[in-house]
Parts: C-alpha cells; sequence; structure tokens
C-alpha cells in the first residue's frame, strides 16, 4: 500500500484536466508569492489581534467567528478552510474520534490553557493556511513547547533543501518531535499530513462542506490528491509553495505552527521572514506577549 | 457642555449643532479593519485618566454620542467616557456590506477601540446601551469576561430577546416600520428626500420632548443614512431561525434595566425575559419615553451613578 502511495505522490496533475489545474510542482514568480505572502499576513494578523482578545469562557465556536467575522470585514469572501480553533487539551485532540470533532466546539477556555487557531483565507484567488498557538496565562509545558517549534521553524527550511531523499522530510521531523519527548499530533491528521501544497483559485463562488470551500476539494483532488500532500509516503517532487502545519503534543496540551514553505530547485525558505506565531497572555485579563 | 469649569451646566436647551461642535473637540479616529471609526473619549477625573474605570455608551439607531450627552457631562468626573460611533454614523465611516454592519462585526469594531483607550487591557468596563446600543451593549458584556464591570440597559433588547417578541402583537403593532426598512432604497429615499418627516415621526413614537428634538435635518439624515443597514442586519437576524450564540451563557455581571414607561417603540420589559439572559435583573420603570436618559436625565443619571459606585453590586470575581 505504502509503495502505492508514494507511486501516486509523484502525480502532480492528471491529464485534460491539467487545463485548469496544471501542475503546482514548480518556480513561482514574485507577483505569485506576493499574492500569498499578502494574504498570508492578513491570517497571521487575524489570528494575533483575535488571539489578544479572546477572555475566558469564550467557547471554540464563538472565537472561530469572530475570526470569520474579522478576515470577511478585510475583504475575505472565500476559505480553503474556515477557522479551526481547539481549546486545552483538544490542541492535542483528545476526544477526537471522527472528523467532525476536529469542528469548533462549545468548549469554554479556563485560565492557563493553551489555544490553537488555524485558518485558511483565500484573498484575491491565493490561499494561505495559518496555524497560531497561544496560552491564557501560564501553562508548565508552553515556553518549552514554543522554544522547540521555533528551533523547528529555523531547522525546517535547511532540512526541506539538504534532504535527499524527500520522503525523509517527514520522517526527520517525527524522529526531532520524538527526540524531544514530544508526540506527532500531525500524524492523527486526515492523511496524517505534515503539509499540503497550496494553489491559486480561480472561483469565487462560496460553498463549503465540513468546514472546507469547494476550491480546497477542487484543488488537492484535481491534481490526483497524493502529490498535494506531505506525509510520510510523499515521494514527488517537493519543488512548490507548501503550508506546512508540524503539530506537537504533550500530556496536556498541543503546540503547532503553519505558514507557506517556498521549495525552489537550490532552496527552501519560509515566505515571510518572521512572522509571529505565538503569543502568551501575562494573565487572564492582561496584555499579550509576543516575542517576535 | 463640557466645560471643565462649569461640570453642572445642562445641555437639556443647547442646541445640537452646539452639542455637535462640543463633542468634536473629544473626538478620536482610527482606521479599524479597513475603515475610519471615531468615538468621543474624554475623563475629568480627580484619578489619573489611565487609572479610571471606563464606562462605554453605546447609542441606538438613529442617534450618535450626542444622544448621551447629558450623561456624558456627568460622569466624566469619575470615569473615563468612551461613546464610538457606531458604523456608518457621521464619523465612522460607512461600509458597502450589510455583513460589516453584523453584530459580530460590531462587536470586534468596539473591542478594537478598548484596546486603543486601555492598552493594558487590565481596567475595569462598564457598558451602557440604549436601544440597539443594547444589542452592542449584552455583546460586549459577553465578550469582556473577567474586565467586565456593570452593564445598564436603557430601552432596548437583544436579538435573541426581541426574536420572542415577533410573537407579541402588542409589539409587532409598535414595530410596523421593520419591514419598511427592510426594502432596498425606500427607507433611503425617505430619509434623503424627507428628513424632517422622518424625523418627526421618529420623535412622535418616541415621545421625544420637544425641545430636545434635532432640528438639523441634514444631521439627522447623517445619524440615519449610514447606519441604516445596521438596522437591517439587526432585522434579519430576529427574523431568522434562532442561532446558538455558543459565547452565551446568562451574563453574571451585574445588570441594571431603565426603562421609560412611555416608549412607542418597544412594550415594558418583563422580569422573565431578561431573566434568560441575566442572572440578576434590576428592572426599573420611569416616567419618559423611548429617549428616557434625555429627557429625565436629572432622575436617570443619578440611579446610573448609584449603581456603578454600589459596592453590594459589585461584579462577581
Amino acid at each position: 500500500m505504502s509503495h502505492i502511495l508514494s507511486w501516486a505522490s509523484k502525480v502532480n496533475s492528471l491529464p485534460f484536466v491539467n487545463l485548469i489545474s496544471p501542475n503546482a510542482s514548480r518556480m513561482y514568480n514574485s507577483e505569485e508569492k506576493s499574492g500569498y505572502l499578502k494574504t498570508q499576513k492578513l491570517a497571521m494578523k487575524c489570528a494575533s489581534e483575535i488571539a489578544a482578545l479572546i477572555q475566558e469562557g469564550w467557547t471554540e465556536n464563538y472565537t472561530a467567528t469572530l475570526m470569520e467575522t474579522w478576515l470577511r470585514d478585510n475583504g475575505v469572501k472565500t476559505f480553503f478552510h474556515k477557522p479551526f480553533v481547539w481549546w486545552g487539551d483538544r490542541t492535542r485532540f483528545n476526544g477526537v474520534k471522527t472528523y467532525w470533532d476536529y469542528l469548533p466546539s462549545q468548549r469554554r477556555i479556563v485560565e492557563n490553557e493553551i489555544f490553537i487557531l488555524d485558518v485558511a483565507p483565500i484573498l484575491d484567488g491565493y490561499v494561505a493556511d495559518i496555524g497560531f498557538s497561544g496560552c491564557l496565562g501560564d501553562h508548565p509545558g508552553y515556553d518549552q513547547g514554543i522554544n522547540f517549534l521555533s528551533r523547528l521553524r529555523h531547522d525546517l527550511p535547511i532540512l526541506a533543501s539538504s534532504i535527499q531523499s524527500k520522503s525523509n522530510l517527514w520522517s526527520t521531523i517525527d524522529n526531532l518531535m520524538k527526540d524531544a519527548g514530544y508526540i506527532n499530533i500531525h500524524a492523527t491528521y486526515p492523511f496524517g499530513v505534515l503539509g499540503h501544497r497550496l494553489h491559486k483559485n480561480v472561483g469565487s463562488l462560496e460553498a463549503s462542506f465540513i468546514h472546507f470551500g469547494w476550491q480546497s476539494y477542487w484543488e488537492l483532488l484535481s491534481r490526483g490528491l497524493f502529490g498535494q500532500l506531505l506525509n510520510k509516503d510523499f515521494a514527488g517532487d517537493l519543488r512548490g509553495l507548501w503550508a506546512i502545519e508540524p503539530h506537537i503534543g504533550g500530556d496536556d496540551f498541543g503546540l503547532k505552527f503553519e505558514e507557506i514553505l517556498v521549495v525552489e530547485d537550490e532552496r527552501a525558505y519560509w515566505l515571510d521572514d518572521a512572522p509571529c506565531f505565538h503569543q502568551k497572555r501575562q494573565n487572564v485579563s492582561g496584555r499579550v506577549q509576543c516575542p517576535n | 457642555m463640557l466645560n471643565k469649569s462649569n461640570p453642572s451646566k445642562s445641555n437639556a436647551n443647547a442646541s445640537r449643532s452646539d452639542i455637535e461642535t462640543d463633542l468634536d473637540a473629544y473626538l478620536v479616529s482610527r482606521t479599524i479593519r479597513g475603515l475610519k471609526t471615531s468615538w468621543i473619549e474624554f475623563s475629568n477625573s480627580d484619578t489619573s485618566k489611565l487609572e479610571a474605570p471606563i464606562v462605554m455608551f453605546c447609542h441606538g439607531f438613529p442617534d450618535g454620542p450626542e444622544a448621551w450627552s447629558a450623561q456624558l457631562e456627568f460622569f466624566k468626573e469619575k470615569f473615563h467616557i468612551v461613546a464610538p460611533y457606531v458604523r456608518g454614523c457621521i464619523h465612522s465611516e460607512p461600509a458597502s456590506s450589510v455583513e460589516r454592519y453584523s453584530e459580530d462585526s460590531i462587536l470586534l469594531d468596539h473591542l478594537e477601540i478598548l484596546q486603543h483607550v486601555d492598552p493594558s487591557g487590565m481596567r475595569t468596563v462598564n457598558v451602557i446601551g440604549h436601544d440597539l446600543g443594547v444589542v452592542h451593549a449584552l455583546n460586549l458584556t459577553r465578550a469582556l469576561g473577567a474586565r467586565m464591570g456593570k452593564l445598564i440597559v436603557i430601552n432596548g433588547t437583544d436579538t435573541n430577546m426581541f426574536s420572542e417578541r415577533v410573537k407579541n402583537t402588542a409589539q409587532m403593532r409598535k414595530s410596523w416600520y421593520m419591514g419598511l426598512m427592510q426594502i432596498p432604497l425606500l427607507p433611503e429615499l425617505m430619509v434623503q428626500y424627507a428628513p424632517r418627516s422622518c424625523s418627526w415621526i421618529a420623535n412622535e413614537i418616541g415621545r421625544l420632548p420637544q425641545h430636545l428634538r434635532q432640528q438639523d435635518s441634514k444631521l439627522f439624515a447623517k445619524k440615519t443614512l449610514g447606519p441604516l443597514n445596521q438596522y437591517r442586519a439587526f432585522a434579519s437576524l430576529v427574523l431568522k431561525p434562532k442561532k446558538t450564540k455558543s459565547v452565551e451563557k446568562r451574563i453574571d455581571r451585574p445588570v441594571l434595566i431603565l426603562w421609560g414607561r412611555d416608549d412607542g417603540f418597544l412594550e415594558p420589559p418583563t422580569t422573565a425575559e431578561w431573566e434568560l439572559v441575566v442572572a440578576k435583573p434590576v428592572i426599573r420603570i420611569l416616567e419618559g419615553g423611548h429617549w428616557v436618559h434625555r429627557e429625565a436625565s436629572d432622575t436617570v443619571n443619578p440611579i446610573i451613578l448609584d449603581f456603578l459606585l454600589d459596592s453590594r453590586t459589585q461584579p462577581l470575581a
């Protein structure tokens, strides 16, 4: 089975459909990259501003609604996926058994809990998919986890450009997480993805199914799906734009970041130099701390 | 009006344009999510402005912060006053889409205004709402968590409560104009070409005393046309099947509901309907109409002040 999936991951476009869904394994020009960057900056700003407003007692659902409102107010009309929000032990997917369990719930956040905000808006056709972690107070695992993710963020472009067999990237990240004493939570995502490709969308019609816009199904499926997903069976060409989302788990918490990695012939780099993907509140009703 | 040397001076007979001019001196504007958003902000408190508790005034429709002039004058000595112009109203830029007037959008506007006013995010915020401003005041109360102090409601309801009132024949008789407001362009044309008549109708229904009525029909049009979509967003929410608002649990903050008995727009409140929203509502029915805080400010202001300062009704820890 693994061999079949590895073979399928080398397919980046499908006959006939490739006229409207061209191969995404390519170099992107500066105009395209600035379009993706603009969307990513907007999504990060949304996450950091909403994170700064979160109060004890807010539910995941309410926060997701405010994130969506914030983005729509800023010109977003459609979503690759609508906001996901997880509080406390749900950040490591405790209690998540079906796909519906990933969706924002009625759970209320309490002091000293970790949270994750994850949203993928489409602006002028360009998609960004971001993940943002935070803590409403103090949690014993938070600082150490963020330090690990920050180091991983620093190393990831180097790994992506230096690893000979691209299938090793997933395994290398997996090993780094386990060596540091964390569980690999992204292994439990649908298809176990560390990341997925991003594509420019042509349609602005709004329709979604289980939180994902039709654009996400179309853009991935119309290119053969497996070449678009960076999971442990991936053996294809890594060139292109990827939303990379390492997600670690501790005893009662999870932490992640997600942003766009550009992989070119000779190098790989984050599309944005230094976005702040995490935010810690000094106290529940106090100001936020953003070290970057 | 806001003359520091004569804080007790009454505004009741000041002309509307004078009040507008006075308030302009305290106008603050920022771009919030792409749109110019403005509010009135000042404090004469003896304590540092940065320490005084905040009181946020949410005006109704068709009003602006000047509808609170008697309260702004009265409360400035003890509180840090913040009175936003709702989206589309005079100094707050209108938006092209109705969604930008939704209660969530306006809640985000208000939360961002509070971030500008209190960057520490540590100070207590008390909220006073009137008419449609009560919808925003209740949303703020739910969103502010531990920062929230006390809530004062004046002749207004929230959307879910109004959805229930739609079943009440007496209320629907008073809300005949809501359907009219939903017709595209018609209300705009009416206000643009007959602002004096529209203003007269609103004031008559609300039983606003003659001396407090808006004399400047252009100003009335400005306060009405811009925020009209807010009204449409509100009405469409009320008429939709009830949406579960996930943050909603009963408000456990101290809440005082003041109500002008002769309100031509809204039926008097009941404890039963407010107990669905608020843990311990205190309702006081007063002599007056829809704008009871304007026509009976000498009665209303001390009641509000007592409530805000009363240590027996301090917010729960």
